[in-house]
């Protein structure tokens, strides 16, 4: 980097940091800074990132971005990388700035070996033409925030930027249609899972599709779990063309497969890789700490990325540090709140956000629903979808045992939402913190709160009266 | 007894929370003893008789190219149950094919099936938000919009909202939303529509009714009660709905 160069990096994160910490003084409006440097140094980030000699890799896609970026950052830590990435709730340009002027030194240098970035879709588009990264991993498309996207296929046109604008390597899921058929320059690698699974991962196409699959209860389709599956390396792909809605048998080299699981409540599973030097595959069990079956999925993406960027990584201690990563803030996270500091027995939570019809359907059958209180928190702020129409696209009858309340400023909405799927209501309440209360008073062990974005943020903050919570962006 | 409810491309053009639709008019038919035959349409099946409503959603741009010949198709049987007045119920994308035409920004012209005397025309500001209007017939509708096709009304054809208080309706310039023409409603709102808007369920049951030769007077809701094992449709329906419709009400857009 030329002295110039180097000398306006050193000021911009000098002034950047000063912004910073008048900024936190003030609020938590983390990503002020990141839009002020933006403005003052449109080629701040630009600079910052080419520092790394390892590059960028953006994780994006509907659902799983959060937590796919922080299984691939541990991953790449556990191998010796120094991982830069942006916290959970700023996948945005702004976001990534803002924490570029958080751990840039006074020299401006940013000390890192790469980069992993979760980027909202319509950011990744944005982003990718400032700094075209080395990789990424595109996990899938489903209807979320219409309000903003207007369609699906803006959505998938938006990654087909990125998957274009990747240098090296892009990691693509075999098993969504919008990102199988994504166009990519450089080097293209699939992840997917055996076909037997494919029902439980269904795209939004095929769930209005296939009426028997609209309607399923999940938990109890043992008949898709356990049946194993060919090797990889053995079988042609379908990949089903959007466009013309016909389905072409491809050949694709899908690296890294999801084979079996234990039962869509306790994440266990064997997934196969091929290691990339040898080319050999082999099959490993493996248990991530991460609950909910997408999570699997996930992890597959994960594991496909991570030997791409490291190739010599060894296997086995993959697979052991995926078993130690715990959930990201509000994704399948579980306090637990000890019954010494309240007015209540112990009580294990689980905190699981939900956006969309997809991610609403695998997080209730990735938990055993009988018997156990749910709370249904929605809240209608920009962040969780202003329009909350896609609730009657989720088929609640998995909750049909538990014992359901609802919150939110929708808790109405959703309380009628439930009485049409059958599953009785005990309380409606749209005040987060009296209708929390109250459900812990239950006598069971375990709460379970199904949250939107917004609301998820109130609930952790509520539940921070009782018990230590984890701070976000640990 | 049994009402057959024909469900319009629901492939294609069931883009967001229509399935809602169909649910409340199943459930809200159970409190007229009636049970409903949802029977889904799609691109090449043949065509159900006897039916006695016809509800059809919104889809994305490829959506409706991939169902417009079908569409084209079955046109006539469309156009003879709507003057035998058939109640209909077109929510955003097949209330602009029920119209004249669909005139993209660039000019290409999509056909409609021209049971609606209304022409949309697609710009570039997108209408996005909460809506909340006053129908003379149904009372305070409220829902939430989502198009770029902006639909105006010609001759012979009553807005089915006269007043859009918050939002836009079917377009920027005129104040009213959706449509009404015999006994098909076009309208622009999804929330779902029909959970929070009850009175048009009602309405599209009633003329259904009358279809087959009698009156549906009476509503089977018990009070609401709390109950220990939880509230179900019968006790929540009427009292979730007002207090759903109360928060929508005062929403911003």
């Amino acid at each position: 980097m030329n002295k110039s160069i180097k000398l306006s990096n050193i000021l911009t994160t000098l002034v950047g940091k000063f912004i910073r910490s008048a900024v936190r003084l003030k609020s938590n409006a983390s990503a002020y800074p990141g839009y002020i440097i933006e403005k003052l140094n449109p080629k701040y980030i630009i600079n910052q990132l080419k520092q790394l000699p390892k590059g960028v890799v953006i994780i994006s896609g509907t659902n799983g971005k959060t937590t796919t970026t922080k299984i691939v950052a541990n991953l790449l830590q556990a191998n010796g990388l120094k991982v830069f990435t942006n916290p959970t709730g700023s996948n945005f340009i702004r976001g990534v700035i803002s924490e570029i002027l958080a751990k840039t030194n006074l020299l401006g240098q940013l000390k890192y070996d790469i980069a992993v970035l979760e980027l909202d879709e319509a950011y990744a588009a944005q982003f990718i033409k400032i700094y075209q990264p080395e990789y990424a991993l595109l996990l899938n498309v489903a209807r979320d925030q219409l309000d903003r996207f207007g369609e699906i296929d803006k959505t998938a046109a938006m990654l087909n930027e990125v998957s274009l604008n990747t240098i090296k390597t892009v990691v693509l899921n075999a098993n969504d249609p919008h990102i199988a058929n994504l166009d990519v320059s450089a080097k293209k690698v699939y992840f997917d899972i055996a076909k037997n699974l494919q029902k439980l991962f269904i795209n939004d196409n095929q769930l209005h599709a296939d009426d028997q699959l609209r309607r399923d209860d999940l938990l109890h389709r043992d008949d898709l779990l356990h049946r194993g599956d060919q090797l990889l390396g053995q079988s042609k792909i379908s990949i089903l063309n959007i466009k013309n809605n016909q389905t072409t048998k491809q050949s694709i080299n899908s690296i890294c497969r999801l084979r079996k699981i234990k039962s869509t409540v306790e994440t266990e599973a064997e997934i196969e890789i091929i290691d990339p030097i040898s080319q050999k595959s082999q099959v490993y069990n493996f248990k991530p700490n991460l609950k909910g079956v997408y999570n699997l999925y996930n992890a597959t993406g994960a594991l496909a990325l991570v030997k791409q960027i490291i190739p010599q990584a060894d296997n086995n201690k993959l697979i052991k540090t995926l078993s130690t990563i715990k959930p990201a803030f509000g994704r399948g996270e579980t306090i637990i709140i000890k019954s010494n500091q309240t007015d209540f027995a112990d009580k294990t939570i689980d905190l699981i956000l939900v956006k969309n019809p997809s991610g609403f359907r695998l997080a209730l059958s990735s938990y055993n629903n009988d018997n156990i209180p749910s709370l249904i928190i929605i809240n209608d702020n920009y962040a969780d979808s202003r329009d909350i129409s896609w609730l009657w696209d989720v088929n609640f009858t998995p909750l049909r045992k538990s014992l359901v309340a609802t919150s939110g400023t929708r808790a109405y909405d959703m309380a009628l939402r439930l009485i049409h799927d059958n599953i009785a209501v005990k309380k409606a309440n749209c005040d987060i913190e009296q209708a929390i209360n109250l459900s812990l008073k239950s006598n069971k062990p375990i709460l379970r709160i199904y949250a939107t974005y917004t609301a998820m943020l109130e609930t952790r903050q509520v539940l921070a009266k009782y018990t230590k919570i984890a701070k976000i962006g640990d | 007894m049994e009402f057959k409810v024909l469900q319009l491309y629901s492939n294609d053009m069931n883009i967001y929370g229509d399935c809602g639709n169909i649910l409340a008019l199943k459930r809200r038919l159970t409190l007229y003893n009636i049970t409903a035959k949802i029977i889904e349409y799609n691109q090449g099946d043949a065509w159900p008789k006897n039916i006695d409503i016809i509800m059809g959603g919104g889809g994305q741009d490829s959506g409706q190219n991939k169902i417009i010949n079908d569409l084209y198709k079955i046109s006539s049987n469309l156009q003879n149950l709507a003057q035998n007045n058939t109640p209909m119920l077109m929510v955003c994308g097949l209330y602009q094919l029920f119209g004249k035409f669909f005139k993209t920004k660039d000019g290409e012209t999509l056909n409609g099936i021209e049971i609606f005397n209304i022409e949309t025309y697609g710009k570039d500001k997108r209408l996005i938000g909460n809506v909340i209007a006053k129908s003379n017939q149904f009372g305070t509708l409220v829902g939430y919009e989502n198009h770029s096709g902006q639909t105006y009304l010609l001759d012979n054809i009553e807005p089915l909202a006269e007043l859009v208080t918050l939002g836009a309706g079917n377009n920027e310039q005129d104040k009213n939303e959706g449509c009404i023409y015999k006994n098909c409603l076009g309208t622009y709102l999804h929330g779902s529509f029909l959970p929070k808007n009850p009175t048009i369920t009602d309405w599209l049951i009633n003329q259904a009714a009358k279809n087959r030769g009698f009156n549906l007077t009476t509503i089977n809701t018990q009070k609401y009660q709390y109950r220990a094992k939880g509230i179900n449709y019968l006790t929540g329906v009427e009292y979730f709905t007002k207090r759903a419709r109360q928060i929508a009400k005062k929403l911003k857009r």
